[in-house]
């Protein structure tokens, strides 16, 4: 590689400032490198970990940790749902308000036949309604997912209200309940679910040919379009399994917590949203992965569990979930513009060459 | 204009200017025919005076809208406003008791708190360069905890205190509030349409591209379109803690949904660049009467949102339909 000197390259003074050898190429380092760059979340969970497991006497006690792989089943299955959305360039705000609707439908259906088969069908049902409702209104119609995901939000949190007025649903059927605490080589089943949805989907991404047009369609749906994507069957199967996720996440929640509410998702909305795009997965789609959103989501995890061990009230532990989603994603979009950069500076080298 | 498609350019153009005039009149009608009490004068001008606050914060949303971004940090900037100007205006003294006693203070402060806040969501989008989404539900999170942080789980009562002066007059047997959404719609009105300001905010929005190109300084304007909605939403707390007459933590919860619902249904598009002040007034107007009728008819609480969703999806759903026919008829012409 030389660096580019023809006195027509001025122009790109931006480009010519660091002309340096690429990043993987220094020995050693290079992959590791690599790996941070691709999960930007990554170290910093680590260096978090470091000083906790330092400065809080049983952080990293296997109590500790079980605890808070419980706390994180629910979410990994919700994020992996969010981040196909926001990688296809849309967004979805109805997964908090079906894991409401969903678990309520779920928790009446196992009140009345007893059986945890027929509630979880209850959950997918549910879930993968509103998701085809979500899909098909902005595929067919293409309206703007923001709005049409607001409105299913809006109604199927009222929906769930309506079915159990207000209240939460316990004394689900016991077997239910024993599942959820049960732990298989003192992992938390829940947790086991929780990653292996992940994990699937996480491969169903990089190594299928549907995951490819997921990515082609949300960085340039344009080039999809001319190259023979069908872009709203795509994006309607999309929010069909970001909706089944949802009553996935449902079944699960209830399976951990043992009650059903139809304001069961009204917090982690949020936190779902804040953790894929903390995670690193843009807004503007193309840009991110399963992987990723899964380190957002930790990292999100870790910290609310050491504010709490801390005795940070809950307002602390939001002021700080704040800044750092902020700094998360400002980080985020500094490291992909950085990257946009590189490319094109490469490709002017190799057209040198 | 050739007929082919059947529909005419300007009659699209006016349908979906007046589509919230239409669903407007239709909800008044249906509410009236199945409640008495709804269309009497004491009613219609609850209704006016509940929507106030709504009708404001949606003023100062258009012009963020308008621009293409978006602000959903709104409920808890309104919170946090509220209690920055409730330390910096009560009265030594009277914190001790059950009533806190507010000085006139309360209005400016109020104001500037919002201005602040709204400059600061506007800052971190151009200064970190991320996206208005994730930066206002960053300082969602941020100004609700630190709001919840100063006031603790009690209210903060405010009797005899001046806030309750704007909340509870009345002027030719019109609400105070009513005068002011009234003044602000105008200047709001004017500033977008015949100010330079406001065009350039809806020449950023219509095409950021062409917006940059052309030299316009647009960090400056999404600065400053974040900040009349930081102040447009101060008003409205002042509004509605004058209206309550409390200060609670949890004031503006969920307030960002219904003032976005309102400007979608006043026809202003989330995608940037074409919207009216009149219309985000409206929405706000329709959202309000719903809640009002539903309440009047003895409807379930819960059902009120399932009612607000359907209507949300609808009047976008007629939009896009339309908008669609109109890119058709124009391609034939």
């Amino acid at each position: 590689m030389t660096r580019p000197t023809k006195p027509e390259r001025t122009g790109f003074a931006e480009l010519n400032d660091r002309p340096g050898p690429a990043r993987t190429s220094v020995p050693g380092l290079g992959p590791l490198l690599a790996v941070f760059r691709d999960l930007p979340m990554l170290p910093v969970i680590l260096v978090a970990l470091t000083i906790l497991s330092f400065a809080i006497d049983g952080f990293m006690s296997i109590g500790n940790a079980q605890n808070m792989m419980r706390q994180l089943s629910v979410i990994l299955i919700a994020v992996t749902g969010e981040t196909l959305v926001l990688l296809i360039g849309g967004i979805d705000l109805s997964i908090g308000a079906i894991i409401g609707l969903a678990s309520v439908c779920g928790a009446l259906t196992m009140q009345f036949t007893g059986s945890p088969a027929l509630g979880l069908l209850a959950c997918l049902a549910v879930g993968a309604g509103v998701g085809a409702l979500n899909g098909s209104l902005i595929s067919r119609f293409g309206l703007p997912p923001f709005i049409v995901t607001f409105g299913t939000m809006l109604t199927a949190r009222a929906l769930g209200f309506l079915l159990t007025g207000g209240r939460s649903i316990g004394k689900l059927p016991q077997p239910l309940l024993e599942a959820g605490r049960m732990n298989i080589a003192g992992i938390p089943l829940v947790f086991i679910l929780g990653l292996a949805v992940a994990l699937l989907f996480g491969f169903v991404l990089s190594r299928t040919a549907f995951g490819q047009r997921i990515y082609l369609t949300g960085s340039n749906p344009r080039a999809a379009l001319f190259s023979g994507i069908e872009i709203d069957r795509l994006k309607f199967q999309v929010y069909l399994i970001s909706g089944t996720l949802a009553g996935v996440a449902a079944y699960v929640f209830m399976m951990r917590l043992g009650t059903a509410s139809p304001t069961a998702g009204d917090q982690l909305l949020l936190q779902i949203i804040g953790a894929v795009v903390l995670g690193g997965t843009a807004l503007t789609g193309g840009e991110g992965g399963i992987a990723r959103s899964v380190t957002g989501a930790v990292l999100v995890a870790i910290l609310i569990k050491s504010l709490e061990i801390m005795g940070a009230q809950f307002w602390d532990q939001m002021i700080v979930i704040g800044v750092l989603t902020a700094l998360g994603s400002a980080l985020g979009a500094w490291l992909s513009r950085r990257r946009t950069r590189e490319t094109k500076r490469e490709d002017l080298v190799q057209q040198d060459e | 204009m050739t007929q082919s498609g059947g529909i005419d350019r300007a009659w699209v153009a006016n349908i979906q200017r007046y589509s919230v005039v239409v669903m407007l009149v239709a909800v008044v009608v249906v509410f009236a025919s199945i409640s008495t009490p709804f269309f009497t004068a004491s009613n219609l001008n609850n209704i006016l005076l509940q929507s106030t606050a709504t009708a404001l914060a949606a003023i100062g949303m258009t012009f963020v809208i308008v621009t293409g971004e978006i602000d959903i940090s709104i409920g808890s900037l309104m919170s946090l406003a509220m209690t920055l100007a409730w330390m910096f205006s009560v009265i030594p003294g009277a914190e001790a008791g059950q009533q806190a006693g507010v000085s006139a203070w309360v209005y400016p402060v109020g104001l500037l708190a919002g201005l602040a806040l709204g400059l600061i969501n506007g800052l971190m989008i151009v200064v970190l360069r991320i996206n208005s989404f994730i930066a206002t539900l960053a300082t969602m999170f941020a100004f609700r905890g630190i709001a919840w942080k100063m006031v603790g789980s009690s209210d903060k009562a405010f009797a005899d205190s001046p806030v309750l002066f704007l909340g509870r007059t009345e002027l030719f047997g019109i609400g105070l509030p009513i005068y002011l959404v009234a003044i602000s719609a105008i200047a709001a009105f004017l500033v977008l349409t015949r100010t330079p300001f406001g065009r350039y905010l809806y020449a950023m929005g219509g095409s950021p591209r062409s917006a940059v190109e052309s030299g316009l300084p647009v960090n400056l304007l999404k600065v400053m379109a974040f900040g009349v909605c930081g102040l447009c939403v101060a008003a409205a707390g002042l509004i509605t803690i004058g209206r309550v007459g409390t200060l609670q933590a949890g004031l503006g919860n969920g307030f960002e949904f219904t003032v976005i619902a309102a400007v979608v249904l006043g026809g202003t598009s989330l995608l940037g660049g074409r919207g009216t002040i009149i219309g985000s007034i409206l929405g706000a107007v329709l959202l309000v009467v719903i809640d009002n009728g539903l309440n009047l008819v003895n409807a379930s609480v819960y059902i009120y949102d399932v009612v607000k969703g359907a209507i949300l999806i609808t009047a976008v759903l007629i939009d896009v339909a339309l908008l669609r026919r109109l890119g058709a008829s124009a391609r034939a012409a």
